[in-house]
């Protein structure tokens, strides 16, 4: 299988991937995701995308109340061995078509510029537009049922901190750490000199931490990394291989 | 199964200029307006597909 041939069909993959999730909750009606690839020597580049362009619209009780847009933008990682997400962007819009602002996004940038963090979350909706859209919440999951028994009952008026966002569930979550560096980079609150570094010191404590717990979720993806790198991974005489945690991984 | 469309230099730009031909032609207006957030859902599909090939065609 040549570079490009190679390229094409994770390209494929990754795209299938995304169908099938975004198929799973909307239904099969759902156009497949597209992508694209651009193949020079030593420069793959692939991008991935939902189908329309202008979005997926989300319906509750068969009107639409949403639309989704999520792209993708892939490289090989660094051994060329698989693809890499360079960018993504998944954005949440009010109304059938993706237009104008979004309510929120969740976005990803590899290389990180200047102060904004790779991984993060952008709240745009006016709090009158979320409330907007949550005042017409479906009924068709615990809390969704709990907001519209309440707007129904006229005993709430929705708040935007009734909206939880997901944000790398029991390993993956942002520490202290994050939400300091967030306050002093985007609001300027006041700081020591060494602020910087002492935030990296504490975020790489936690994310070592926390790589140790991963490895104990997923053992077996863990041995195949360190065989990559050239370890050789071998049990313990009398030990019998640890099963992980699969319900850690799945959890939100 | 999604299709993946292989794309050569060529061919991305000059999809490029077909985009950019059906949203007008000005690139610069495109661009400061869906920075205000002002953008129809056929444009903003089309800035999309733009920002898409020129990740496509980056060095």
């Amino acid at each position: 299988m040549t570079t490009g041939d190679a390229l094409v069909a994770e390209a494929q993959r990754f795209a299938a991937e995304l169908t099938a999730t975004v198929r799973a909750v909307v239904g099969d009606h759902v156009e497949a995701f597209h992508a694209r690839a651009l193949h020079r020597p030593g420069l793959d580049h692939v991008s991935v995308h939902q189908g329309p362009r202008t979005g997926i619209p989300l319906t509750v009780a068969g009107a639409p109340l949403l639309n989704l847009t999520a792209e993708y933008y892939c490289v090989w990682d660094s051994p060329g061995q698989f693809l890499a997400v360079d960018e993504s962007a998944v954005k949440v819009y009010a109304g059938a078509k993706a237009a104008g602002e979004p309510l929120f996004r969740y976005e990803y940038t590899r290389a990180t510029a200047g102060d904004v963090p790779g991984a993060h979350v952008q709240i745009h909706g006016h709090r009158d537009a979320l409330a907007f859209v949550m005042t017409r919440a479906g009924s068709g999951s615990p809390r969704g049922q709990q907001l519209a028994g309440r707007v129904a009952q006229g005993t709430a008026v929705p708040r935007m901190s009734d909206l939880h966002f997901p944000l790398g569930g029991t390993r993956f979550r942002p520490c202290l750490e994050d939400v300091l560096d967030m306050l002093v980079r985007e609001l300027g609150v006041d700081h020591a000199q060494a602020w910087r570094d002492a935030l990296a010191d504490g975020r790489e404590r936690w994310r070592r931490m926390q790589v140790a717990a991963v490895v104990r979720d997923a053992p077996e993806e863990a041995a195949v990394a360190l065989a990559a790198l050239g370890y050789q991974i071998h049990l313990a005489n009398g030990r019998t291989a640890p099963s992980g945690n699969r319900a850690r991984l799945r959890e939100l | 199964m999604p299709v993946v469309e292989t794309l050569s230099v060529e061919q991305a730009r000059h999809r490029r200029a077909e985009v950019l031909a059906s949203v007008g032609g000005d690139e610069c207006d495109l661009r400061e307006r869906a920075a205000r957030y002002l953008l129809s859902a056929e444009e903003l599909a089309a800035l999309s597909e733009l920002d898409e090939l020129d990740f496509l065609l980056s060095e």
